[in-house]
């Protein structure tokens, strides 16, 4: 198994249910999860098809298409700004990455809203970190694993300067549990179409206009909510 | 009513019909535009509740359980109703249970216990 990821281990079978009321102040719940909450899928994006009015899968190779036809992902994951209903201070970074969303916390519940890519299968992950260092045109260095696999990356395996081809593009987000480094981080990105898709080793991914934007705003020791069903690794928690 | 030669605009000032019928052809025009340079939505493929609602969760079990918030991940959400989501939440490695409207109203916190199957 991966040194970078394990599989969640806190369900491995039936749940059973027990509702205990806290001061007696809140009603029972009549349902509950499904013991294969905490390891179900990861959740995969769904595009409209005009043509034949169905939801269809938003693959890569449908991601690809569609940048191609229409030069940007869609709309939906353009950069906004939106209502946010949070108790959380401005500053603060909140990940939805089942929705593929980024969201800045701004005053006045709004928040900046980014289109992401997250972790493939396998490599989601959910927590709550920090900001621990921020870095313009970042060195990439390959893990030890994927320097052994791929000649490509094995090049790279002292470090890739930063640059156009560097994968974590023009700005990169160093998260940290506590003053930990978590190896994960917010970057850009060198394939603009795989916002809205998981296909990363478990970093998120921003457009580079995006990540340059987010960038700007965001402070050192900021805090980051990593949302995700279904993540095989918790950090922070 | 771009297009419409201002003579024949006067001779028919004297009926509204023309006129009318004018304005909703050309409101017809802009919204069948609109529709054809819409672009398509997106969607998740299971539906968990919003985020700010799944931080609304966190932040009453935080006073339910009175626990430090940084303590405090929902794990998990669905829609429980039309108007209504459940988020499962790690309250500091314990499991609870979060029923919340859509407006942003909890409407209940309780502990869930997990077992393994035997």
């Amino acid at each position: 198994m991966s040194t970078w990821h394990r599989w969640c281990d806190r369900l491995t079978g039936g749940v059973t249910s027990v509702f205990r009321s806290r001061t007696g102040r809140f009603a029972l719940a009549g349902l509950v999860f499904a013991a294969g909450s905490a390891t179900a899928l990861n959740v995969n994006t769904q595009i409209y098809n005009p043509e034949t009015r169905k939801w269809e899968d938003y693959s890569p190779n449908t991601a690809i298409r569609y940048f191609r036809t229409h030069g940007q992902t869609p709309q939906a994951f353009q950069r906004r700004i939106v209502s946010f209903r949070t108790a959380e201070k401005p500053g603060t970074i909140v990940i939805d990455g089942d929705k593929h969303f980024l969201y800045f916390v701004l005053p006045n519940f709004q928040a900046v809203r980014y289109g992401i890519g997250v972790g493939r299968e396998g490599f989601g992950w959910a927590g709550i970190v920090n900001i621990g260092r921020k870095q313009e045109w970042p060195t990439w260095t390959p893990p030890a694993e994927m320097v052994a696999r791929d000649p490509k990356a094995a090049q790279y395996a002292n470090g890739m300067p930063g640059g156009p081809d560097n994968p974590l593009g023009p700005r990169a987000l160093y998260l940290y549990e506590g003053n930990r480094d978590s190896i994960y981080r917010i970057h850009g990105t060198t394939e603009p179409w795989s916002i809205g898709l998981n296909v990363s080793s478990g970093c998120i991914r921003l457009n580079n206009d995006d990540i340059i934007d987010l960038y700007e705003r965001v402070d050192i020791g900021a805090k980051v909510i990593v949302l995700m069903q279904g993540a095989a690794l918790y950090k922070g928690v | 009513m771009d297009g419409v030669p201002w003579t024949r605009l006067a001779r028919v000032a004297t009926s509204p019909w023309p006129a009318l019928a004018t304005v909703a052809i050309a409101t017809l025009g802009c919204q069948a535009s609109q529709t054809t340079s819409q672009q398509p939505a997106v969607r998740a493929a299971v539906e968990t509740a919003p985020a700010d609602l799944q931080l609304m969760c966190a932040a009453e079990a935080a006073n339910v359980y009175q626990a430090p918030s940084d303590k405090i991940l929902p794990l998990s959400s669905r829609r429980a109703s039309e108007v209504s989501y459940m988020v499962e939440l790690d309250v500091a490695g314990q499991r609870a249970m979060c029923t919340i409207d859509e407006s942003g109203t909890t409407i209940s916190v309780v502990d869930v216990v997990v077992t393994e199957a035997s």
